[in-house]
C-alpha cells in the first residue's frame, strides 16, 4: 500500500531505539508498548495488546467504527477478528470461570456415568415373547384353509 | 516459649499465634484469597473492574499514564475528524492501523519467522503429524479390507445412501 516502509510492521526490536520508533509507529507509549517474545512465531515487533474482547469496551463511548468499538489508529490487537463482538467474549462473569467448569463437569460426568450404568445394566418391566392372536396367525402365514389349524395356548394352569 | 509470632506447626498448635481470635485458620495457614485472587481471571474471561486493584489506586503516575494515552486518542481523534469533515473528503479514509494489522498478520510473517526448537516442533506435530498419521491410517485400514475381501470373510454393507 501507499505506507512507507517505517509505517509497517517490521522485525523484532532489539535496541531501546527501536523499541520507542515501533511504539511511536503504532501511537502508541513506549512504557505501554510490548512486543510478542521474539520466539520465531512470525509476530514481528507487532505489539501485544491486553487479550480482552470488545464486548468489555465501553458502549457509551463514541468510538469512531461504532459496531466494532474501535478508534481510527489506534492499535488493533493480533486476534482483532476473533475479539469482535459477534465472536469471543471475556468480559467477566458474576461466577468465577473456574467453578462453573466445575459445575459443569460434575454434571457432565454424572450424566455420562448414570447413562454407561443404564447400558451396562438395563432395567425395564418384564417382558414376554409377543403373542398373536387367531391361532398364531395361522391364516396370516400361509396355513392351509381347509385343515384344521394347530391349537396355539399361550398359558399354563 | 515462642517469643516471635511464629507458629510452630507440630508444638504450638493449641497456642495461637498473636492477634489471631480463633481457631477456625489452621496455625500456619496462609492469609485467605483476596476476592480478585479467588476471582482467577484466564484467558477467557477477565477480572471485572470492581475487584481489580487498579481501578481504586489514584497515584500520580497512573494519572499521568491516562493523560498520555489520551492526548494520544485526542490527537488520532483530530486526525479523524478532520479528514472525516473535510469538504472534499478522500474517497476512502484509510486506517493505517488496520493495514499495519493486515500487513503484520500476513506478509510480515514470513520475514519473521526463525526455525526454533519450539516452532519446528509444532510445524512436525501439527503440519506433518496429520499427514503421516493419517497416510497410515487409511493404508492400513485398506490393506485389511483387501485381505478380508481375498479371503471372501467381508460382508458388503447394503446402504442406499
Amino acid at each position: 500500500s501507499e505506507l512507507s516502509k517505517d509505517l509497517m510492521p517490521g522485525p523484532y526490536p532489539r535496541t531501546p531505539e527501536e523499541r520507542a520508533a515501533a511504539a511511536k509507529k503504532y501511537n502508541m507509549r513506549v512504557e505501554d508498548y510490548e512486543p510478542y517474545p521474539d520466539d520465531g512465531f512470525g509476530y514481528g515487533d507487532y505489539p501485544k495488546l491486553p487479550d480482552k474482547s470488545f464486548h468489555e469496551r465501553d458502549p457509551w463511548y463514541q468510538w469512531d467504527q461504532p459496531d466494532v468499538r474501535h478508534n481510527w489508529g489506534e492499535p488493533m490487537h493480533w486476534d482483532f477478528d476473533m475479539y469482535i463482538r459477534n465472536r469471543v467474549d471475556t468480559s467477566p462473569t458474576p461466577v468465577p470461570w473456574h467453578t462453573m467448569r466445575k459445575h459443569f463437569l460434575i454434571f457432565l460426568s454424572t450424566m455420562l456415568i448414570m447413562f454407561g450404568l443404564g447400558e451396562i445394566y438395563p432395567s425395564y418391566r418384564p417382558v414376554g415373547p409377543k403373542q398373536y392372536p387367531f391361532n398364531d396367525l395361522y391364516l396370516e402365514r400361509g396355513g392351509d384353509p381347509n385343515k384344521e389349524p394347530p391349537v396355539v395356548t399361550h398359558y399354563e394352569i | 516459649m515462642t517469643a516471635g509470632g511464629a507458629p510452630a506447626a507440630a508444638r504450638g498448635r493449641h497456642r495461637l499465634p498473636r492477634g489471631q481470635r480463633s481457631v477456625s485458620k489452621m496455625a500456619a495457614g496462609p492469609p485467605a484469597p483476596t476476592a480478585a485472587e479467588a476471582y482467577r481471571p484466564n484467558r477467557f474471561v477477565s477480572l471485572p473492574a470492581e475487584l481489580d486493584p487498579d481501578t481504586h489506586d489514584a497515584s500520580p503516575e497512573k494519572r499521568r499514564a491516562q493523560a498520555e494515552r489520551l492526548a494520544i486518542r485526542a490527537r488520532l481523534k483530530r486526525q479523524y475528524q478532520l479528514q472525516l469533515n473535510n469538504p472534499n473528503p478522500p474517497a476512502v479514509i484509510e486506517d493505517p492501523a488496520l493495514i499495519r494489522w493486515a500487513y503484520a498478520r500476513t506478509q510480515n510473517v514470513y520475514p519473521t519467522f526463525r526455525p526454533t526448537p519450539k516452532t519446528s516442533f509444532l510445524g512436525v506435530v501439527f503440519a506433518i503429524g496429520p499427514l503421516l498419521f493419517w497416510a497410515a491410517a487409511f493404508k492400513i485400514d485398506r490393506d485389511r479390507k483387501e485381505k478380508l475381501i481375498r479371503e471372501g470373510k467381508y460382508q458388503r454393507p447394503f446402504s442406499l445412501f
